[in-house]
């Protein structure tokens, strides 16, 4: 923690200037360097290969991040904190830790919560040194999430082919649920590419300095969603891309949305595992099988919304819904017997698998309304603001920003992605980009 | 400002260190041992011999000792719970069960619990146990291998539930 010293006594403006310069470059490096690897850390003799190492890497990066600024304001206190709490990006994140503190206390189990609480926080952590690092920072930090992006494009499509697998499973999982690349489940890894593809397309409409790198980024993070065949993952980006092109030009939104379609056809006619997948959707639809359309998530959507019925305003309790299930399962299927019959009866649901109703469920009305603020926030920041500095960082802001607002809206509409730390990660850092860029 | 500077490194560095070490590297080392105990304890169990069963159980117990750390963590409290089933200390066994459905519920605990509770001896809790994992699960009824217990069970899910609660093939 050595802080470079003159000899001869310094001015006091200066040396808060070093302590600030410190600060800044260390948080900055450390920013850097987990949104690198926490997408692609993986411990191959944990039980959970994949998960414990991003969690435990998200909240080391807190820790450091919170022992750096505490450090900082010992040595140097800070004379006068002016927070601009007008701003969307600096109120919600305090108003999310308050109510998940609140909805700890009342919650049906505590230790449990308090594990969400502190995930909560070091979010809010993280959120907040990632846009001192993106002002600070120029276009190219965007490379810390596209990097690791592409990695994993190419990790999944490797598995997808079966010309590389590099992790031992089980004899009883299907080929394509081996294609987990370096995130732990195929439909895990389809959300964390859609954000990516859609950054990296932003990314390549706006930049003039990297449009190559980015180009290149984005068509293969585009090919690695196909290939990783998630559907949600998949229609999530396609809308985005829908938004971001009718943003440019309504003509063109509509001639891309043919085009897309067209192209959707043929990969569907082309694809053997796609023409599988329409036979079955065909198959289901016409037995009525509605259960199996949503991939056999009828029990945890219904018990969740019993969760939130019985609970409306403070919810079970952040991270509960786990804990809730095993009662709240009798109950659905008393009440919809079908799902009795579904090939997943047996199985003990950690999450919603729609995180709308899983933060419903959690935290309540109050917490769902926090939940679409965020979202709102997000996607306002592409509306053009007047104090706006014209610039690259400026546009990248407005291409991104709503759409992304749209991607998330959709993708939590059939995935957790407020559940997985490498999907988390690399939202709140492009959250973070696009709070930090918004004035240019 | 030296002092400051000493004072700061003094306070927030082990502090850091221990936030590190309970967040960062526990969750992780504990994660690890889990994945050899439970390979650990399925290669006991799949052999008759009484004796291995006994020794991995042990070594799982002492492996374990400092894992039961993390509040959401299932792993360590459910393969404590079975290596002491393995080493035949019932009592013990239930205990580590009933905690870890104080972490999660599951019908592999419950389950669990249920057949520790009849080695026990403990047979009415038993039943009430095996019969909420059975309702939940149906496929769990399989590995009840007492004929008698697995009908009861099987009566006793069909009262509670009504008679169509249970696939028709059973």
């Amino acid at each position: 923690m050595a802080v470079k010293r003159n000899r001869t006594r310094q001015p006091t403006g200066e040396f808060t200037l070093k302590i600030r310069d410190f600060r800044g470059r260390w948080s900055d490096r450390i920013v850097a360097a987990f949104a690198f690897l926490i997408p692609l850390v993986v411990v191959m003799p944990a039980k959970d290969t994949f998960r414990t190492a991003k969690d435990a890497l998200f909240r080391g990066e807190a820790i450091l991040l919170v022992a750096l600024y505490v450090a900082a304001a010992m040595v140097r206190p800070p004379r006068d904190v002016a927070i601009n709490w007008r701003q969307p990006a600096v109120i919600l994140p305090f108003l999310i830790v308050a109510w998940t503190a609140i909805t700890t206390i009342f919650s049906s189990n505590p230790s449990r919560s308090l594990d969400g609480l502190v995930t909560v926080c070091a979010s809010t952590v993280v959120f907040f040194a990632t846009v001192g690092f993106a002002k600070r920072r120029g276009f190219k930090t965007l490379f810390f999430i596209l990097v690791p992006a592409v990695i994993n494009a190419i990790v999944g499509a490797l598995q997808e082919f079966d010309v590389w697998q590099p992790f031992q499973t089980p004899a009883n999982i299907t080929h394509h649920q081996r294609s987990s690349a370096l995130i732990g489940n195929p439909n895990d890894a389809g959300g964390y590419l859609a954000a990516a593809a859609l950054a990296a397309l932003a990314g390549s409409i706006v930049s003039r300095e990297y449009r190559r790198a980015v180009v290149i980024a984005a068509v293969a993070l585009i090919a690695g969603l196909f290939v990783n065949q998630t559907l949600t993952a998949i229609i999530a980006f396609a809308i985005a891309a829908l938004v971001m092109a009718a943003m440019r030009s309504k003509t063109k939104a509509i001639a891309a949305a043919v085009v897309g379609l067209a192209a959707i056809a043929l990969v569907f006619a082309l694809f053997g595992p796609w023409q599988r997948r329409v036979r079955n959707m065909r198959g289901w639809v016409r037995t009525g099988n509605y259960n199996a359309l949503f991939t056999n998530r009828g029990a945890p959507f219904i018990t969740a919304a019993l969760m939130a019925r019985d609970h409306p305003f403070l919810g079970v309790g952040p991270s509960c819904f786990a804990f809730e299930y095993f009662p709240y399962k009798f109950e659905a299927e008393k009440r919809v017997p079908s799902l009795r019959s579904s090939y997943t009866r047996g199985t003990n649901y950690g999450e919603v698998h729609n995180d709308h109703l899983q933060v419903l469920a959690e935290t309540g009305v109050p917490g769902y309304a926090l939940f679409l603020a965020v979202i709102a926030a997000l996607a306002s920041m592409s509306l053009s603001h007047q104090t706006a500095v014209p610039s690259e960082r400026r546009d990248f802001t407005r291409m991104l920003a709503f759409p992304l607002a749209a991607e998330l809206f959709v993708l939590t509409l059939a995935q957790f992605p407020l559940e997985l730390t490498a999907v988390l990660s690399e939202l709140i850092f492009l959250a973070a980009l696009c709070t930090a860029w918004v004035d240019g | 400002m030296r002092v400051r500077e000493i004072v700061a490194l003094v306070i927030v560095a082990p502090l850091t260190i221990f936030g590190l070490y309970r967040c960062t590297y526990l969750p992780v080392h504990c994660s690890i041992v889990c994945a050899t105990a439970e390979r650990q304890l399925l290669a006991a169990m799949n052999n008759s011999d009484d004796y291995a069963g006994m020794v991995a159980g042990r070594r799982v117990q002492d492996a374990l000792r400092s894992c039961v750390i993390h509040p959401l963590q299932i792993d360590p409290p459910l393969l404590t719970a079975l290596s002491y089933r393995l080493t035949h200390q019932y009592l013990r066994s239930i205990e580590w069960y009933e905690h870890a459905l104080t972490v999660d519920r599951r019908p592999e605990i419950y389950f669990g619990l249920g057949m520790t509770q009849l080695k026990a001896g403990r047979r009415a809790e038993a039943m009430q146990n095996l019969t909420v994992a059975v309702a939940f699960d149906p496929r769990v009824l399989d590995g009840i291998d007492d004929g008698a217990v697995r009908e009861e069970v099987k009566r006793r899910v069909n009262a509670q539930y009504g008679a169509g609660w249970m696939p028709s093939t059973r």
